[in-house]
């Protein structure tokens, strides 16, 4: 309730001293092994020609015509999607922090959904929904609505869709960990004080939810920028984004040198745009102040004020308008969940298309599905190869969410709860493998993990997933734990509680969404990881996404489809479970 | 109900029990002798249950040597170059590697000789180096939907659209792109590199682009689109390789292959330099050679068979729809891929930034 509060809190001495170093050593140490030391190793190609002499040649080619035109845009693909993700996002995750009830347990699975189908698989099922004789277009063309298919695929547009699609789970989760954690009460007591529902929300919720907001936007940008399965899929040569630049160097034209001189130019980059989102919209500084920064705060408050009265002069103009009618209490709730529904149907698209394309009798992916067959999902139970990588996928994700937990926890309760030096270069370092281009990073550990003998092993697969898991753990935390009350702590400590029964019961309750939403995020990241899996897992066991990956290269077959079914029913299967096992134990 | 009580265990026992579930009948890997075993780095998909049934099933019950394949990336210079490079070997050799791709990596030193004796010699000099042996040959070719037109296309009717109107893509690659419209513009496929010997060649490869250009509605750039866009009728004409085209007339639909013009790639094996199973490696790629065995694996993948002989055990129904058969393969070339090997980085430059100009 005092989130909004912006007075200075006073600080715990015994916190600080534990948190600054001791909790951030283990990621810091992490990272800089398995991470930083190798990939910039390899990156030092990029600065030497074959001869072994310092070269700038490979940073004068990048920085030539084609490579600038193609990092223009990939920023401004990445910007649009980081404003339709955002923008469509919120109202999805507000609906599910504000309503109760078994539909929001429904729209949670509809929002996952995309989790747990191959990107590539994914892509395949865009191609289909939006080409010229596709369901959107044929069903247009019979309705009347058109005469002639619109080109809906090959463009920006489909590369938006596909890749907006790919990222809202993302988004929505990160902004419902902070949502979830706002007050009911101060609905209640805004309207007490006479604030209409456009008011209470954009001077009170919204602001407080911003945390939330940023972080998604945060991601969604630097996971964008390093996306190539859509844009390579569903665009044109137009829409060719810097990590299709990276691959074709390295797998087509054998340039490491310039795929490294482009990938270093990428990380600079990246870590500018971190940087300047933390002094705009405050990561880390939010939390770090508990005070939403200098001017740009001011600015944010005095827009979210314009908005509300706005919001309420529109709401009164409607009122007015409609005199006899009175608008009902639940109108609000209307307005909220028609769009929610829309965005919720967007995002299972693509999965209502592959369950019916799995019972197809054909042996292609395609629309409508011919007859009827079990096959696909015969090939799936009788082999041997796809249930031995459906379980090590399974064992290994869950290993990774575990580890990247344990190290990236500590780290976001040091970033959002005490003041040290450096600390705005923590969070570029931590996010750095979201944005190293995934190719060059499972390259470069090959390099080091066969100088140390991880080549091959699990746990060397399970280090390469945690790289690229934790920094989602890191943000998510954050975020969650940025708009935590810690007079809450306070209070329970001079109550008497110990530090460690403070935490196990008051602070951990309260952040329990923002671990379950990590934990995922993570189990996710290695779940559908393959670059790395390729080059690291042992050589005779497989990972489901390098089983469905170099499956769908050969041919994209309804098999895939079968698979990202059963994963779906699996996934429905255990949240159900685990709910109902909940209810029955509450119930008790 | 004491035993509920904690949900999140609850939950993990759930998650627990569903995965070990599914790993029951799992568990059949694991000890088994190192020595009787190959490891072969394999693309998955199609190609696996082919070159086992040719040569990985019959070598065993031959041998008792297992070969088992292990996926590999589809391109897999960068991989085999940091095998070679770190002395890990992921796999002991390769299946299904293009020849030019086996050209680079012979010129870095990444590859093992390879032993040329016996069967081996059944395979024509142009499909084999002292690196690399072909098994099996696929062929980029001009594929489109029958029903669309009136007659079989050519290259040159694909720059039409007043007289063969539909929708066209071409391959966003800039070797594969270039030949073919030289081809379209009268060029023998053989002669392809010979025109582009000098910069008047260049030039007029791409003012042949330049005229298709705003016509072209999918410039695809995975393979394993292609037989989508044909069977859905999203493109009318695709050029494409002929196992992608050939999936989808198998599946019954109206798809025409065109092979006057094409150009083929052989595909085969190569050994990592410094592979510990060399040896063993080398005599399993020998017997890859036979005619028998390359007959079943290019059945089920509608490549054609390095060995020529092999065609005589194929149906003969079956082998006219082969790059291979004499037929089809009397008017394609071979990619010449020494000619574009030191030029594929200035192509590949120059034909993209024609592309988004």
């Amino acid at each position: 309730m005092s989130a909004v509060d912006q007075l200075a809190r006073p600080v715990n001495p015994f916190r600080i001293k534990l948190s600054g170093g001791i909790l951030l050593l283990p990621i810091l140490a992490f990272l800089f092994i398995f991470f930083i030391y190798p990939l910039f190793s390899m990156l030092a190609i990029s600065a030497f020609d074959r001869s072994g002499a310092l070269t700038f040649d490979f940073y004068r080619q990048a920085l030539g015509g084609r490579t600038w035109s193609i990092f223009l845009n990939t920023l401004s693909i990445s910007l649009w999607v980081t404003l339709f993700t955002v923008l469509l996002s919120y109202p999805v995750a507000y609906y599910l922090a504000t309503s109760k009830g078994r539909s929001t347990n429904l729209i949670l699975i509809i929002v996952l959904l995309p989790f747990w189908t191959s990107a590539l698989v994914r892509a395949f099922a865009w191609m289909l929904l939006l080409g010229r004789n596709g369901v959107i277009n044929s069903t247009m063309v019979n309705l009347g609505i058109t005469e002639v298919p619109a080109d809906l695929l090959f463009n920006l547009f489909s590369v938006l869709i596909g890749m907006v699609h790919a990222l809202m789970p993302i988004a929505v989760l990160s902004m419902l960990a902070t949502m979830q954690n706002i007050d009911r009460n101060l609905h209640s007591a805004a309207a007490t004080l006479g604030a209409e529902p456009g008011d209470t929300f954009w001077r009170v919720f919204f602001p407080i939810s911003f945390p939330g907001v940023a972080s998604a936007a945060l991601v969604t940008f630097i996971v964008s920028m390093g996306i190539f399965v859509q844009p390579s899929l569903l665009g044109s040569p137009r829409e060719t984004m810097v990590a299709q630049l990276i691959i074709q160097q390295i797998d087509e034209l054998y340039n490491w040198g310039l795929a490294a001189a482009v990938s270093v130019m990428v990380l600079v980059l990246s870590v500018i745009i971190i940087l300047i989102f933390d002094k705009l919209l405050g990561i880390a500084s939010i939390s770090g102040t508990q005070q939403a920064g200098g001017a740009s705060g001011k600015a944010m408050r005095s827009i979210t004020a314009a908005l509300g009265t706005a919001t309420v002069a529109v709401s009164r103009a409607i009122r007015r308008a409609l005199p006899q009618r009175k608008v009902k209490e639940g109108a609000f709730r209307w307005v909220l969940a028609v769009p929610t529904l829309l965005i919720v149907l967007f995002l299972a698209a693509p999965t209502f298309f592959l369950v019916p394309v799995s019972f197809t009798g054909s042996s292609f992916m395609e629309w409508p599905p011919r007859g009827f067959s079990l096959q696909w999902y015969e090939a799936y139970f009788t082999s041997p190869v796809w249930r031995e990588a459906t379980v090590r996928s399974i064992i290994v994700a869950l290993v990774t969410a575990t580890a990247s937990l344990a190290i990236g926890v500590p780290a976001a309760f040091a970033l959002t709860r005490s003041k040290f030096k450096g600390k705005a270069i923590v969070l570029p370092y931590i996010l750095l493998p979201i944005v190293a281009p995934n190719i060059i990073v499972a390259l470069s550990l090959f390099y080091y993990f066969s100088s140390i003998g991880l080549v091959g092993t699990d746990i060397g697969l399970v280090i390469g997933h945690t790289v690229f898991a934790v920094p989602y753990v890191v943000l998510t935390m954050i975020a969650t734990l940025s708009i935590y009350d810690q007079r809450l702590d306070q209070a329970a400590w001079t109550l008497g509680a110990t530090p460690l029964t403070t935490f196990r019961l008051i602070t951990l309750p309260m952040i329990k969404v923002g671990f379950v939403t990590s934990f995922l995020f993570a189990f996710v990241r290695s779940f559908d990881e393959v670059t790395v899996a390729l080059f690291i897992s042992p050589g005779l066991s497989t990972t489901l996404p390098k089983r469905m990956w170099t499956e769908a290269h050969h041919s994209v077959e309804p098999t895939l489809a079968a698979v990202s079914t059963i994963l779906i029913i699996m996934v429905i299967l255990v949240i159900t479970a685990s709910e109902l096992l909940k209810r029955r134990g509450l119930g008790r | 109900m004491i035993m509920l009580k904690s949900t999140r265990r609850t939950f993990v026992k759930t998650l627990a029990g569903t995965a070990a579930a599914i790993a029951m009948p799992a568990v059949w890997t694991g000890a088994r002798g190192q020595e009787n075993r190959l490891t072969v780095g394999d693309t998955g998909g199609v190609a696996t249950q082919a070159y086992t049934e040719g040569f990985y099933k019959p070598y065993f019950e031959q041998t008792g040597i297992e070969v088992i394949p292990v996926e590999r990336r589809e391109s897999p210079v960068a991989e085999v170059r940091a095998i070679v490079e770190t002395g890990t070997y992921r796999y002991d050799f390769c299946e299904g590697i293009g020849h030019d791709v086996a050209a680079t990596l012979e010129e870095g030193g990444f590859l093992e000789e390879l032993d040329l004796s016996g069967e081996t010699e059944d395979i024509p000099d142009n499909m084999k180096s002292s690196t690399f042996i072909g098994s099996n040959v696929v062929a980029f070719i001009l594929a489109y939907r029958t029903e669309k037109f009136s007659q079989p296309l050519t290259h040159a009717d694909v720059w039409n659209p007043e007289q063969f109107p539909g929708r066209r893509g071409l391959r966003q690659n800039a070797r594969d792109t270039l030949q073919f419209a030289l081809v379209a513009d009268g060029v023998a496929p053989a002669e392809v590199s010979n025109v582009l010997a000098d910069e008047a060649g260049w030039g007029r490869a791409f003012a042949k682009l330049d005229e298709i250009k705003s016509h072209i509605d999918v410039w695809w750039t995975s393979a394993a689109q292609t037989p989508t866009f044909l069977q859905t009728g999203e493109l009318d004409i695709c050029p494409t390789f002929n196992s992608r085209a050939q999936s989808v007339i198998d599946s019954g639909s109206p798809v025409g292959i065109t092979w006057d013009g094409g150009f083929f790639m052989n595909y085969g094996w190569c050994i990592p330099k410094g592979s510990p199973k060399a040896d063993m490696a080398r005599d399993f790629i020998k017997y890859c050679s036979s005619p028998q065995g390359q007959a079943i694996a290019c059945e089920r993948m509608a490549s054609g068979p390095c060995n020529p002989k092999a065609l005589d055990f194929i149906e003969p129904e079956r082998a006219r729809i082969l790059p291979t058969h004499p037929d089809n393969i009397a008017n394609m070339a071979l990619t010449d891929f020494r000619f574009w090997g030191p030029r594929q980085e200035e192509a590949t430059n120059r034909f993209n930034e024609w592309l988004m100009a």
